[in-house]
């Protein structure tokens, strides 16, 4: 047993095991990460009327974000200020208030406490108005897609977003009505890793040809034509990402954490009509240039770092949630274009299930690659290598750096930016570091 | 057929298929779908869209063929060591065939499986919608599982319950 200072923990281009299996520097994430960044909420079309409200997690921190009365978006502590009880069970619903299952303290949408029984038994000066549920502390929303942030100070929403904003344009300008909303569904899986596997592997090109290699091999590969997307497109498209194509989608990294990866090499078919319609109805509102602009960004995966992912081409993102060090859960949204033929959703919906169900032919692999790295880092500790297109990047033109699509550039990118966070005012802690 | 001979034959049909699953005869419970057969298992109770919305597993014979040469396939990580999984079927209710002689089925399902050193239990309600067969045996039109944990945190599955 000896002791890495944080600053030792992320060198170059290797990463020390214990920042995926030590749980003293995951609670540290906690606070220092997850507790200070903007994390994703929900969807302002899940809570379009006064009372609609969703259940989320921030930093560990079980949230409610309710509609208010007045239209504005706030973010609850889901804990009553009585006895600690959580005040709303369910995943999603409509409420006038949140009663407290436990002595029945009430509150309203805003978080107010409005009524506790057994009055007479309070002291005359017992003030209400002190003891509200918690609010997160800030809340924005950047075109529909709404963030929480528990940290009173820091970079505003789209400061935080940075040139990763665009992830959002990218599917929001895809819909002819200019906006989408989350009726795709939901799908929720868990692994026994930790978080960093998943958002290292979302940036990761050259792990398809090897983690993919049954379902690029169970693609049907004839050619016979396709007038929808199905899912043996989805699964050979992995297949065709050789390295001369990889080399050309590209990646590119930005502060802050952010990073993309280019267009898998994935044909989309569409019925003729559907897709003459859809192509009509964007330049009718956007004009010729402004659609072929839209229509051109070739982003696979968008990450905005921390824990959040935008597959925006096919309106996919996904949510990854820390729970310990050792256990993540991922919640996948499909979201609609609004204003699209409905051909467009059905795409959306088949690359949804076929990347990412729980019986998923692509990403049942990775699961299980996770949770065997979990095993064998905690088992085996030492350091990991991310060397892959090391002196390679260069300047691009919105303030952040550039790869050939293999370069493990975002993953380098992930952990100076959470060396970032965890080393300020860092003393040692202790974690296993076994020699190499 | 009279209602206690039918009753018998699609017990023996639904046993029949839960054993083929068991015995990963993969191809041979494929080919007990219909040609528009499907197999569905619904992300939430009361699902009654699987085109519009998500869904656990949703294969035409297609997809399950996709599915099983994946299964077939020496690289397949999640199946390494080759999973084990039991199917237990009760519960069998089956009303009076349609005009057009479908039979619908309802079934309860658990399967338990063990996969990478563990162990998972899976409970489920199935709806079946049977085609009559050859030789008295039947043509799954539709198999439809809803999972009592759909809406759950769910691991990988790399088989159909």
């Amino acid at each position: 047993m000896a002791e890495l200072a944080i600053a030792d923990l992320v060198q170059g281009d290797r990463v020390h095991t214990s920042v995926y299996t030590d749980a003293a520097i995951f609670a540290r994430e906690q606070e220092r990460i997850f507790a200070r960044v903007w994390l994703y909420l929900c969807h302002e079309s899940q809570i379009p009327a006064p009372g609609d409200f969703v259940a989320a997690r921030l930093a560990g921190v079980p949230v409610v974000v309710a509609r208010q009365r007045d239209g504005a978006v706030a973010a609850l502590i889901n804990r009553c200020a009585h006895r600690g009880a959580a005040v709303c069970q369910a995943e999603k619903g409509t409420a006038q208030r949140f009663r407290c299952p436990y002595h029945g303290w009430t509150y309203g949408l805003d978080g107010r406490l409005v009524g506790v029984p057994l009055r007479a038994g309070y002291a005359p000066d017992f003030d209400l108005a002190e003891l509200g549920l918690k609010r997160v502390a800030r809340v924005a929303a950047y075109r529909g897609f709404v963030f929480g942030s528990l940290a009173a100070e820091g970079p505003d929403l789209m400061a935080y977003l940075g040139p990763m904003a665009s992830a959002i344009d990218d599917m929001v300008d895809r819909a002819p009505d200019g906006t989408v909303e989350a009726v795709g569904g939901v799908h929720k899986h868990g692994f026994h890793g930790n978080w960093k596997l998943q958002m290292e592997n979302l940036q990761d090109y050259a792990h398809p040809a090897f983690a993919h290699e049954s379902s690029n091999a169970a693609a049907r590969t004839d050619d016979r034509p396709r007038t929808e997307l199905e899912e043996d497109d989805i699964m050979a498209a992995n297949a065709a990402s050789d390295f001369a194509w990889m080399e050309r989608a590209g990646t590119a990294a930005y502060p802050g954490g952010h990073s993309y990866i280019g267009a898998l090499p994935l044909n989309q078919p569409m019925p003729a009509a559907a897709e003459a319609a859809y192509r009509q109805a964007l330049v009718a509102r956007h004009g010729e240039a402004r659609t072929a602009e839209i229509l051109g960004v070739q982003r696979h995966v968008a990450i905005v770092y921390p824990t959040l992912a935008f597959q925006s081409a096919l309106q996919q993102i996904k949510v990854i949630v820390p729970v310990r060090a050792d256990y993540t859960e991922v919640y996948v949204h499909c979201f609609r274009l609004m204003g699209a033929p409905p051909e467009y959703h059905r795409a959306a919906v088949t690359f949804v299930n076929t990347a990412n169900a729980p019986a998923s032919l692509i990403l049942t692999d990775d699961l299980a690659i996770y949770d065997r790295a979990q095993r064998s880092m905690k088992a085996a500790p030492g350091w990991v290598r991310f060397a892959c297109g090391l002196g390679r990047d260069v300047p691009d033109n919105q303030g952040g750096m550039k790869g050939p699509g293999y370069s493990e550039l975002a993953m380098r990118n992930q952990f100076a930016t959470w060396l970032d966070y965890m080393r300020e005012e860092s003393g040692a802690i202790p974690v296993r570091a076994a020699a190499e | 057929m009279s209602e206690p001979g039918l009753v018998a034959a699609v017990a023996a049909f639904l046993y029949r298929e839960a054993r083929l699953l068991d015995e990963r005869r993969f191809e041979e419970w494929r080919d007990l779908f219909a040609e528009d057969g499907v197999y569905w298992v619904p992300v939430r109770a009361e699902q009654e869209d699987p085109l519009h919305e998500v869904s656990i597993f949703y294969d035409d014979r297609a997809m399950m063929a996709a599915r099983i040469r994946r299964l077939r396939h020496p690289r397949i990580h999640a199946e390494i060591p080759e999973s084990r999984a039991i199917r237990s079927v009760g519960n069998i209710e089956v009303a009076p065939p349609d005009a057009e002689g479908v039979v619908e089925v309802r079934s309860v399902l658990q399967m338990t499986e063990f996969r990478d050193g563990s162990q998972t239990a899976y409970h489920g309600r199935v709806a079946w919608q049977l085609l009559p067969g050859p030789e008295g045996a039947f043509r799954i039109r539709l198999k439809r599982v809803d999972l009592v944990n759909a809406e759950g945190m769910h691991h990988g599955m790399t088989v159909p319950f």
